[in-house]
């Protein structure tokens, strides 16, 4: 039998999961992983009440676009200075234009790069505890653990936040983009 | 839509039905889609051959002439950037205003984007004659170091649309990872490869869905101001000329008022037979038809009022060069298409007035049609309608503009093109957001249980609002 790596506790429906992470929440030391196919944010934030910090990739994308589009306008215009329709050389209301467009640029730019890297993606490589029937209507908490105490400890735990089965889960060493049946 | 009791929330199997209805479209190929491939690739062979045509033997080959030397290929540009703004449009204000009948056109119009984007790209390049030059509006120092010109409306729309090319498509990228990782999970062979890169690894871990549903909601938000900026941008490479007819302050709000027009009828126009051919009725229900029928009203009376409010400033200003433009368009050469455009962008929508209209779906349809037609007749007359009549009576044109047959065979070519993308999307991503059908058919439970308990506790101070209970 391959190395154990923790328990997965099965949920009926969303509420239930809901009450399985209430449940968790009172309990110090044990954070279960959430794995569903909808996004219900209740349910997830009540994990992790802490807001997401993507926003700040984002902030800085936008904020990089304004500057370098500023830049790139100003600069090249005092490159080679041509005056155009008697407009000042550093012309600011065109250059806003390009200025707002390239800070939604950047900033929808950072913010996907923000939610790849917080997420720890792309990761190619299925984990242990994931199974398909997860993105379709299965509804899991996972908790790590590593010996026979702690496995005996969290399939409780999880049976009793309203688990209606649990499975252990052993190391798979599945490689890239193959899946756990 | 959904049969689940009010005691437990909807449990697996009718998650698993809502995967299941949206993916069996990709489980086989109809003779009919088959067929609707091999014609579009047809029609693109077709702009294909036209364009080598004109590329041989000159712009000559066209019906470009002076004084209208922008026509049918910057018509085709603003026409197909303008069926690009519904779909962003929608999908982003439906999202940041949690209205519940997002799901069914999402990411039907997601798609019609970015493929819409695609194919207006591809007329500046065709219109420049040159194609090969296209990257002198790139921002480097060309001709003795000299730089492009950041005053110029034309290099803004280059910006404008390559930012709204490349948000749309993160922005669909984005909203495909959970439903195609669901994909991945079912395939085999080379298709497990192509479907597990687009998903990036997803699992539908909470950690995942916590910075998924930022990076979502920064990007619908960064995306609505977007559409509204392109738009006005395609608008003023018109209004920053002194072109009569072109030279007007309302240009911008008058453009994304008739992009939002036209993206909304050709949502329609996709979204009728998709829906039937996919068998998917269940999820893109009449209610749902009839509240985009609603919109298109709306916007229909909005572009109604823009013409209106153009003419008057017109006959108020009562400047000459702006009145002959007007009265050729009114009672000149170009009152063809002036009068079909009023009737297909302003008067036949307001049979949608007429609720058992807006619940036919053959009526629909044919609207939908009239308005897609309607709105290139307008940019039509715009473009080259307006340069018929220029400052200079010496140079106007005599005639109606004559279109040339490799005009008719790029447009044709650009139809295919479109739609040629169109049918591989139909059949190989879920056209429908599979992980928001979820949800919503969780949140319509939530919403469901918290109006019974009002019901049961009506006294209770401070009682649960659906609202409350329902959003997260």
């Amino acid at each position: 039998m391959s190395e154990l790596r923790g328990v997965v506790g099965y949920f009926d429906d969303p509420d239930a999961l809901r009450a399985g992470i209430d449940h968790f929440n009172g309990i110090r030391g044990m954070r279960p992983e959430v794995y569903t196919p909808i996004p219900d944010m209740s349910a997830i934030y009540a994990l992790n009440p802490s807001t997401s910090g993507v926003r700040w990739f984002s902030l800085v994308g936008g904020l990089s676009g304004i500057a370098a589009a500023l830049a790139m306008t100003i600069w090249m215009s005092w490159d080679y200075p041509v005056i155009v329709g008697g407009k000042p050389i550093t012309s600011l209301p065109p250059y806003l234009v390009v200025a707002f467009e390239l800070m939604v640029l950047f900033g929808s730019i950072a913010s996907v790069i923000g939610f790849l890297f917080m997420s720890r993606l792309p990761d190619l490589t299925p984990s242990d505890a994931y199974r398909p029937p997860m993105g379709v209507d299965r509804f899991a908490l996972y908790l790590a653990c590593s010996d026979e105490t702690e496995r005996g400890r969290a399939a409780g735990e999880l049976l009793a936040a309203g688990a209606t089965e649990t499975v252990d889960i052993h190391h798979a060493g599945l490689g890239r983009l193959q899946v756990n049946q | 839509m959904h049969e689940h009791t009010h005691q437990n929330a909807p449990n697996g199997e009718a998650y698993r039905k809502v995967t299941d209805d949206v993916l069996r479209p990709m489980q086989s190929y109809s003779l009919g889609w088959m067929a609707g491939v091999a014609f579009c690739a047809f029609l693109i062979l077709v702009g294909a051959i036209s364009e080598g045509y004109q590329l041989k033997y000159g712009m000559g080959m066209s019906g470009l002439m002076h004084p209208m030397m922008w026509a049918v290929y910057i018509t085709n540009f603003v026409w197909w950037i303008g069926i690009a703004h519904s779909g962003t449009l929608i999908s982003a204000f439906l999202f940041l205003f949690r209205a519940p009948f997002r799901a069914a056109f999402s990411r039907a119009s997601e798609a019609m984007t970015l493929f819409a984007v695609m194919t207006a790209g591809l007329f500046p390049l065709i219109h420049l004659g040159r194609p090969w030059r296209a990257y002198w509006l790139m921002p480097y120092p060309n001709e003795r170091m000299l730089w492009i010109n950041f005053r110029s409306a034309l290099v803004l729309d280059v910006f404008a649309v390559t930012t709204y090319f490349i948000v749309s498509t993160l922005f669909f990228w984005l909203g495909l990872i959970p439903d195609v990782a669901v994909v991945r999970d079912r395939s085999k062979g080379w298709k497990r490869t192509i479907y597990g890169l687009l998903s990036v690894g997803w699992e539908g871990r909470g950690k995942q869905w916590r910075h998924y549903w930022m990076a979502y909601s920064v990007l619908a938000c960064l995306a609505a101001p977007l559409v509204v900026s392109v738009h006005s941008v395609v608008s003023w490479d018109f209004a920053s000329a002194i072109v009569p007819g072109w030279h007007s302050t309302i240009s911008a709000p008058y453009f994304v008022a008739g992009a939002i027009l036209s993206g909304l009828a050709m949502v329609l126009t996709l979204l009728i037979p998709l829906r039937k051919n996919l068998a998917l009725q269940e999820y893109i229900t009449i209610d749902r038809m009839e509240q985009i029928a609603k919109l298109t009203l709306l916007m229909s009376m909005v572009v109604g009022y823009s013409y209106l409010s153009e003419h008057f400033m017109t006959l108020y200003g009562r400047e000459p060069s702006d009145l002959a433009d007007l009265w050729n368009k009114v009672r000149g050469t170009w009152a063809s298409p002036f009068w079909a455009m009023n009737f297909c962008n302003v008067i036949a929508p307001l049979i949608l007035f007429w609720r058992p209209a807006r619940r036919n779906i053959p009526t629909l349809f044919v609207v939908s049609i009239i308005i897609n037609i309607g709105m290139w007749l307008e940019r039509f007359n715009i473009i080259a309608g307006s340069l018929a009549r220029d400052y200079n009576p010496y140079a106007w044109a005599p005639t109606f503009y004559h279109f040339r047959p490799v005009e008719v065979g790029i447009t044709l070519g650009s139809l295919g093109w479109f739609m040629f993308f169109f049918l591989l999307f139909t059949k190989f991503l879920p056209v429908l957001p599979i992980a928001e059908l979820k949800r919503d058919i969780l949140l319509e439970h939530r919403e469901d249980i918290a109006i019974e308990e009002a019901h049961e506790h009506p006294r209770v101070p401070g009682g649960v609002k659906p609202a409350e209970a329902t959003e997260s």
